[in-house]
């Protein structure tokens, strides 16, 4: 990536939700987990769940997959109730509940991905119908290679890292090209290679379309390739952050910041800019535009020494957001 | 197409629970123990045989090694056996965290949880089908299996028998008393099953299990509810039984037990938060 690219991040079009919770509330006993939580997530896009220990992720990540169920509310998978629509309306789900990810010990990586493509039906999800995904031998050595397990595939899962369980968690999580797909703490144990990788594959899946949910602690990484992030507290779904209308801001390092960040504001593509020394920090209408900002201080004479993006740093802000609410 | 994938389904399901159930540590110890068990009861005399039996036994005929070890190990280690495994198919899935994915996947937990059922009430079998060759196997190699004159313990006269018996007449006695043994132990199996799904946890399923069973021990105080109880019917594989109900009465009444735990497991466990 260029410094001037910023994350990637696919366009959204789609307006049915590939998730959609409505109003869930969810209680052991007396004590309410979570309360009152609404969300979509679309086709396509990659949503974070944030929030700290106890915040009812884990709760929400077992409702969103009908492993639990709400005291009160409807979740929603490609617009049927997970719940009550039967086990069918698991045949769009792909998901790591467990972290580290939970495996037959004393079978190996590949028959465990054997087994999985049994209990899916043996045919995973096409757009094309004449040409069905097969949950074979073939199917399993790609996701096996896409995870880079190839050489443990025929070890027993006892003789795997917590790692490597990880890594072929996500294998059969994606083994049936799912439509949904829900991972909790999908990072958990990994090293930097495999958190790398994890993004590099969850990115992969939401650019063919699947909607991705995962629940994480994370918040500088995700940040990198979510395209909205949920943060929950005391079962409460505080706010939602959409990283993407925040991925068009810029830093440029200058010799002179508030004199660049006026001249900056009276260009029509600038939405936004100020000075903060000695960078001059400037949201565009498009990232297109990042060029024609460098252009435009240049004509004002402004001497400019770096220009990269201003990431929006997810975590002060959850920060921020949580620790205002106690 | 879409039966076919039904009918993979449930087989994948099916073979998946029975290869988990000898995947677990704790089945291969039982058919051990079970099948190296008679060889063990062998050497005891055949006075203390016959007094934990309650009756007259003198070995003679390998024919007779399995009766005998049935009768020793029916009381208390086959049941036992029989819970702390079965308990294990659903606690133990927990504790491996597998049940979750596996509930993941489009099958309904119905057949989930009727293949663990299937599963569990083959197990019991499979352990006297352990302690039957273990039996046979020692039995043969110190006694010979060849007509004798005596009884195998689980047809007409028990161990003394009606007269000479024939080796295939001697197995089919076997054979009958061992399936009734099955039958026996069965709602024992759903019993665990029924706890592991409410507790999720392999020692709270078995403890509650065996806790279960002791107590229906203890309530034939109360003489009016014997019929009822689980443990009136234990013994029914036993000529020697001295109880008032008929083997066919006692095992209508397991049946009964086994359906109805059968049916609370499927309604506990459709709606389990997981």
């Amino acid at each position: 990536m260029n410094q001037f690219e910023a994350p990637a991040r696919t366009v959204l079009t789609a307006k049915e939700p590939s998730i959609e919770a409505k109003n869930i509330s969810k209680r052991y006993g007396r004590y309410p987990v979570l309360d009152n939580v609404s969300f979509k997530v679309l086709p396509g896009e990659v949503y974070a769940l944030a929030g700290p220990n106890g915040a009812g992720k884990t709760t929400l990540i077992r409702l969103i997959t009908g492993l639990s169920f709400p005291t009160s509310g409807q979740m929603l998978l490609c617009g049927e109730n997970v719940h009550t629509g039967g086990s069918r309306v698991r045949k769009a789900l792909g998901a790591v509940v467990e972290a580290p990810a939970a495996f037959y010990p004393h079978m190996t990586g590949r028959e465990n991905l054997m087994a999985h493509a049994k209990l899916a039906g043996g045919v995973g999800f096409s757009t094309d119908f004449r040409n069905p995904l097969l949950l074979d031998e073939n199917r399993i050595r790609e996701v096996i290679t896409n995870v880079e397990l190839t050489r443990m595939q025929d070890r027993f899962v006892r003789e795997y890292s917590l790692g490597q369980r990880q890594r072929l968690g996500l294998a059969a999580a994606i083994l049936t090209n799912p439509r949904v797909l829900v991972l909790d703490e999908p990072t958990s144990g990994l090293d930097p290679l495999g958190i790398n990788l994890v993004h590099r594959v969850l990115s992969g899946m939401a650019a063919t379309g699947t909607a991705v949910i995962l629940s994480t602690h994370h918040l500088r990484e995700v940040s990198q390739y979510a395209h909205r992030v949920g943060i929950l507290s005391s079962g409460k779904l505080l706010d939602e952050v959409d990283l993407g209308a925040r991925s068009t801001a810029y830093r440029f390092r200058v010799d002179d910041a508030p004199r660049a960040a006026a001249a900056l504001s009276t260009q029509p593509f600038v939405v936004r800019s100020f000075a903060r020394p000695p960078y001059v920090i400037v949201h565009l209408d498009s990232e297109l535009r990042a060029p024609d900002a460098i252009r435009s201080l240049a004509v004002e004479g402004i001497r400019m020494f770096e220009a990269n993006p201003d990431h929006f740093d997810l975590y002060e802000y959850y920060r921020e957001r949580v620790e205002r609410e106690f | 197409m879409t039966n076919n994938i039904a009918g993979r389904v449930g087989y994948g399901v099916l073979s998946l629970e029975f290869r988990k159930l000898l995947g677990f540590r704790s089945v291969r110890l039982g058919l051990l123990v079970a099948f190296i068990l008679p060889a063990i009861l062998t050497l005891a005399p055949d006075e203390g045989i016959a007094q934990v039996i309650g009756a007259d036994v003198i070995l003679v005929s390998g024919w007779q090694v399995p009766g005998m070890a049935l009768y020793i190990m029916m009381p208390f280690m086959l049941p036992l056996l029989t819970a702390v495994t079965c308990a294990e198919l659903v606690g133990g899935e927990m504790d491996w965290g597998t049940l979750r994915p596996l509930l993941l996947r489009p099958v309904s937990r119905t057949r989930v949880i009727l293949s663990k059922l299937m599963v569990a009430m083959l197990y019991p079998f499979l352990l006297l089908l352990s302690t039957l060759f273990g039996g046979l196997l020692v039995g043969g190699i110190r006694f010979g299996l060849s007509s004798f004159l005596g009884g195998t313990g689980l047809g007409d006269g028990a161990f003394v028998g009606v007269g000479e018996i024939a080796p295939l007449s001697a197995f089919a006695e076997l054979a009958q008393g061992y399936m009734i043994s099955g039958v026996i132990l069965s709602p024992i199996a759903v019993l665990a099953i029924v706890f592991g799904v409410l507790y999720l946890n392999t020692a709270a399923a078995a403890l509650a299990g065996v806790g279960t069973i002791l107590m229906m021990g203890m309530l034939k105080v109360f003489v009016w509810l014997r019929p009822l109880l689980l443990t009136e019917h234990l013994d029914a594989y036993s000529p020697l039984r001295a109880s008032t109900y008929t083997t066919q009465q006692s095992l209508v009444l397991l049946l009964i037990y086994t359906g109805i735990g059968i049916i609370a497991s499927m309604l506990i466990f459709e709606r389990k938060d997981l």
